[in-house]
């Protein structure tokens, strides 16, 4: 054997590998998409409610899994963002689709508000003052009544979540217009994490969560990165919160926006796998699935029942989540994870 | 430290989830009956996704699918009103089969009282299990619902709906409710409180829900233009606190705008507090005998309920054959006939397939546009409501029960005592 024969790989070959890869998941995942949207109309729905929860608990992955702080009030920025489309589509009439932006920009500011806290306290004490938010955000919702409904909640009419003419759906095809919506969604919020993470600002933030101290001795602002991943984290969850109320039409602050919600996405992101790009996908899946399948088998009282039990034992089999357990398996790059991408 | 932390996250999560477990119209006919209701009305079928089905005729088999919370909090009064429609199906199924010997498949999906899986449930019910007749409980639940359903063009029936939103007939033809409407029975009830109190000052106990501020809002509006003085309007936290607000307010009467558990808890805290109005009003809603009159004793004596169909523990409602029939089939399933809400249940699937029956014996045959024609203008007799009290829907308002029975609970009898006649219901 020559010594050049020992020598590490030519350096085109890594950067050949990490264009296949993305191009390979890109087409598997739009190949996947089209077989989805095939479903029965029923099914494509379930689906887009997945998607939509995916995105919310994408945001939640920024601050809880990426961040290392748990936040209990993301149900209070899934609001934010649900009820800001709702209002401006019944009671300014503006399109559905032109909401949005105004939806993220005002979970921006709020998530931004939720993180001036994570500059002072920490870990379980973090979570109670985050757990505020989610308290109070029905409430707040019931104090301005003329605004939000009240506890009566707000109703937006079918036909003012038509898909747009130019998206080829009709009336009748609303839920293929949500599927294919939130998908691009979900695409553009996994892109931003993943973009974020790997950028000096994701290094900043991950070696806040892993040392603080070390972090902040290399100069890391601790304050303003927290602050900032609140923020960022508060837009996507609103986004997600945008297109469920446009999924689901019908808002109320005791029944879509409690401390349960926050509980559901967090039981999500812990079964998805935290701190994975793809964790929340899978954990919008398990917190649509589970039900679903868990309602077939007992329908009543024992639901819930079975529901608990599937979450423990899911819990126990796979502690680091189904993503999680998936990369450690190699199944996604065939090589270990960096510790910035599975660290919990 | 993150690490630690959300591993201990993690078996709460599960615990917590484990323990939160275990706890389009045409035109109208302006006819109308005396009750109120009647008139003609046709559906127009021509924006339906698929015209054909809406009128084609149906089957041997009749389904019908329901979103109910079968889990949860709110369950338990679901599963007593299951057995009486369970209990009239069952009537109907064995012995009966007079919708042209069809065979009635009536199946509930559990939402938990969520907007989002009752949405889902009826997707599913709409577009897998193919039914002709949905149903819904809840005004959450049905505002999700509400659309997806009058654009499939299946009809929903008897949603267990008190407010008065979803009765548009313009806007949602293929829908109809069974509660009378809420704002008309506060109207009647604010008539009752000038017929039998002299200045009459109100306060207004609230649960801070959907239901609870609805009726607190329709209270406010059929008080308007009345004599009554609404004093203080208490948003619940506890029965007690709120029983001491209610005492210091000055009313001399008490409208309990609550629902579930608080129909006995907020008036047994009154009771405590030492707060005895002259009048203490309960929405006809909270109307089991058992579980909530009798069960508060000397609390409940002479609080006021209005009431449509015959109670479990009157003595002489339980002595003609019409009970007999039902007492019979609801023990069948091991039910207690004289839960009110088993009573309640039973009517709301008579009146569907009272409907049936006539829709069937229409020109058109059965099918899903007959259904809601008939089910719209609707004149109906149901076998458990009070005498001089029928069902009698009109597209106009929306509500079939026109009529309500003030009752006024004599605790030491056990029983209700009728207060005068039946008071007809007026909208605003």
């Amino acid at each position: 054997m020559t010594r050049e024969s020992t020598l590490p790989k030519p350096a085109s070959l890594p950067a050949k590998r990490s264009l296949m890869r993305p191009a390979v998941i890109g087409i598997v995942a739009v190949a996947l998409l089209v077989a989805g949207g095939q479903l029965p109309d029923f099914r494509v729905s379930q689906i887009a409610s997945m998607l939509i929860f995916a995105i919310a608990i994408s945001g939640l992955n920024l601050v809880a899994g990426y961040g290392g702080m748990l936040s209990l009030g993301h149900s209070a920025l899934f609001g934010v963002g649900g009820y800001t489309t709702a209002i401006l589509i019944s009671e300014m009439r503006l399109t559905p689709l032109s909401t949005m932006p105004i939806a993220i920009a005002l979970g921006v500011l709020v998530g931004a508000l939720m993180g001036l806290p994570a500059t002072r306290v920490k870990g379980i004490y973090l979570a109670l003052v985050t757990l505020a938010f989610a308290v109070a955000f029905p409430e707040f919702l019931k104090r301005f009544e003329e605004l939000t409904g009240g506890a009566g909640g707000l109703v937006v009419r079918s036909v003012d979540l038509a898909p747009p003419a130019w998206s080829g759906f009709d009336r009748f095809e609303r839920s293929q217009w949500m599927y294919w919506l939130s998908a691009v969604v979900l695409v553009l919020c996994l892109f931003l994490v993943r973009n974020l993470i790997r950028s000096r600002r994701g290094l900043s933030i991950t070696a806040l969560r892993d040392n603080e101290i070390a972090a902040t001795v290399c100069g890391v602002s601790a304050a303003r990165d927290r602050i900032s991943l609140f923020a960022i984290s508060g837009g996507i969850t609103a986004a997600g919160g945008s297109l469920y109320a446009m999924y689901i039409g019908a808002l109320s602050p005791e029944l879509s926006f409690t401390v349960f919600t926050s509980i559901q996405l967090i039981t999500g992101l812990i079964i998805g796998g935290v701190a994975t790009l793809l964790g929340p996908l899978a954990g919008g899946v398990a917190i649509v699935i589970i039900p679903a399948v868990t309602l077939d088998l007992a329908n009543g009282q024992a639901y819930g029942l079975v529901f608990g039990v599937v979450l423990i034992v899911v819990v126990f089999l796979l502690p680091d989540g189904i993503v999680g357990r998936l990369q450690k398996m190699r199944v996604f790059t065939g090589r270990s994870q960096s510790a910035a991408h599975t660290s919990t | 430290m993150h690490t630690s932390l959300l591993g201990r996250v993690v078996p709460t999560v599960s615990v917590l989830a484990l323990l939160t477990a275990a706890c389009s119209i045409d035109d109208q006919g302006s006819g109308s009956s005396d009750d109120g209701g009647g008139g003609e009305f046709t559906v127009n079928t021509e924006n339906c996704p698929d015209p054909e089905a809406v009128t084609a005729e149906i089957g041997d088999t009749i389904k019908i699918g329901w979103s109910a919370a079968l889990s949860g909090p709110v369950a338990a009064t679901q599963v007593r009103v299951n057995r009486g429609i369970d209990a009239r199906l069952k009537l109907y199924n064995e012995s009966q089969k007079d919708i042209g010997g069809r065979t009635i498949d009536f199946q509930m999906k559990d939402d938990g009282y969520d907007p989002q899986k009752a949405k889902q449930n009826v997707a599913e019910l709409i577009q897998r299990d193919k039914v002709d007749i949905l149903g819904a409980v809840g005004g959450g639940q049905l505002a999700a619902v509400v659309d997806d359903q009058n654009e499939a063009c299946v009809p929903l029936l008897n949603s267990q709906v008190g407010s008065p939103e979803w009765r548009d007939v313009e806007l949602y033809p293929w829908t109809t409710s069974y509660l009378p409407r809420n704002d008309m029975e506060l109207i009647a009830s604010t008539q009752l409180i000038e017929n039998e109190v002299e200045d009459p000052k109100v306060v207004v106990v609230y649960q801070q829900t959907e239901s609870g501020t609805a009726l607190r809002d329709a209270f406010d509006d059929a008080a308007e233009g009345t004599d009554l003085e609404i004093v203080d309007r208490i948003a619940l936290t506890t029965p007690s606190d709120a029983a001491s607000s209610a005492r210091e307010s000055g009313a001399n009467v008490l409208f309990n705008a609550t629902i579930g558990a608080d129909c006995l808890s907020v008036p047994e805290a009154v009771a405590r507090a030492g707060f005895e109005p002259e009048l203490l009003i309960q929405p006809s809603a909270c109307a089991d005998a058992k579980s909530i009159y009798q069960a508060g004793g000397e609390a409940m004596d002479g609080a006021i309920l209005f009431a449509w169909t015959v109670q479990g523990l009157d003595p002489a409602a339980t002595e003609d054959e019409d009970w007999a029939e039902y007492a019979a089939a609801v023990e069948a399933i091991d039910g207690d006939p004289q839960d009110n809400y088993t009573i309640l249940g039973w009517s709301l699937m008579d009146i569907i397939i009272g409907g049936l029956i006539e829709a069937d014996a229409s020109e058109d045959g059965l099918t899903r546009k007959s259904i809601i024609e008939v089910a719209q203008t609707l004149q109906y007799e149901p076998s458990m409501f009070r005498d001089g009290i029928p069902w009698s829907m009109s597209p106009e308002t929306g509500n079939g029960i026109n009529k309500l029975q003030p009752l006024r609970w004599n605790a030491a009898e056990g029983a209700f005592d009728p207060m005068g006649d039946a008071l007809t219901l007026e909208a605003d």
